[in-house]
């Protein structure tokens, strides 16, 4: 059942035992279960090594519980949360190609799975007491990676004013081909960046859906620049899909922060 | 204690315990506990998920000032039925055993 690891915390026990007990039971058995031992951790107040010692790790938690229950079957995590990134990244190129109907009817369902489950993660997390505040890497990020997608939106909008007028660079480069290169590198790190937070999303907590809304803007943006330098010629076409980055990653911030104020306002004492 | 006889013990106490009235499942643990010290609080949990599983007893969250709430047990028709049948077969365990001279 995976590395066997220290907790840190009551919670993180807790935690790390709902995201197993999600992996083989339906969601209200996960929550029955994890109920019995959150009670039980209150009321006794047990440091995390004396946690350890009365009930085994959490891995070793899982392990009684499914000799307890022999009917009990793995859900396919992995597969969901890659259909579900894929998901993701097909539809942002479909929109751009003009084919994403077709592509959106094959790939919702185990998308929507994907989603469903995050979810149902979330919705356990919110039962357990709030995680220590973040710190200040962590609001660093999300200054970063917003001042990221601010910095190439204010380039989209100085390219759009330059128009087919684009400067050279000198050495004979074109500068457009140079910038294509840099945002084609951006646009990969962040889609990396991506697929990492959407793993985090479905494996450890639904809160990961900001980092990955920051991704998703940066490539988006990355992507959008990039096309845009291929485009300049058709002002009013890359007026649009420079604006329209805005409007989606507007979009996924606002549902992060929705997802954020849920989970705060459903919290267990 | 031979593991197979306490098995059955645990669950008819369980069952009595529960029966008594709504029980907050920690409490029922911690009295049990008491009396059984050598049984890990975790056997204990793991009969009464059995027990709820079967169907023996029903679940529910009862209310309290501060924190989150609790989780009650208290014993389902099957689960009255299931401690009646056990309370007899206990009684007459001990009759046979008195007769023996145990």
């Amino acid at each position: 059942m995976g590395a066997r690891r220290t907790v840190s915390s009551g919670r993180d026990y807790l935690y790390r035992l709902g995201r197993y007990l999600l992996l083989y039971f339906p969601e209200g058995q996960a929550v029955d279960i994890l109920t019995d031992y959150q009670d039980y951790f209150l009321q006794e107040a047990l440091p995390p090594e004396e946690s350890l010692r009365r009930w085994g790790t959490p891995e070793q938690a899982l392990s009684s519980l499914l000799a307890e229950n022999p009917g009990a079957r793995r859900y396919g995590r992995r597969h969901l949360a890659l259909w579900g990134a894929f998901l993701l990244l097909v539809l942002m190129g479909a929109g751009l190609s003009g084919n994403g109907p077709l592509f959106a009817l094959l790939l919702l369902p185990p998308g929507l799975l994907g989603l469903t489950r995050a979810f149902a993660l979330g919705r356990l997390e919110r039962r357990l007491p709030p995680p220590p505040p973040a710190g200040r890497g962590v609001c660093l990020a999300h200054v970063l990676a917003a001042a990221a997608v601010a910095l190439l939106e204010a380039g989209m909008q100085w390219l759009l004013r330059l128009g087919p007028a684009l400067p050279a660079a000198a050495g004979g480069i074109p500068a457009g081909r140079l910038l294509s290169a840099g945002c084609l590198m951006l646009a990969i790190l962040a889609g990396l960046l991506l697929f990492w937070m959407l793993w985090r999303m479905l494996a450890d907590s639904v809160c990961y859906l900001a980092g990955a809304c920051h991704a998703l803007g940066v490539c988006a943006a990355a992507l959008s620049m990039r096309g845009m330098l291929y485009r300049l010629a058709s002002l009013e076409t890359a007026r649009m899909a420079a604006l329209g980055v805005l409007g989606y990653y507007g979009t996924g911030l606002l549902l992060a922060l929705l997802c954020w104020g849920w989970m705060k306002a459903g919290r267990r004492g | 204690m031979d593991a197979q006889l306490k098995k059955g013990i645990l669950e008819l106490c369980l069952l009595q315990a529960i029966g008594q009235g709504s029980a907050y499942g920690y409490d029922v643990i911690q009295s049990l506990h008491g009396f059984f010290p050598d049984v890990a609080e975790s056997t204990f949990y793991a009969v009464l998920r059995r027990l709820h599983r079967e169907g023996m007893t029903e679940t529910f969250e009862g209310p309290v000032s501060k924190g989150p709430a609790r989780k009650y047990y208290r014993l389902t028709g099957a689960g009255g039925e299931r401690l009646r049948q056990m309370r007899e077969d206990w009684s007459y365990l001990q009759s046979v055993t008195r007769a023996l001279g145990l």
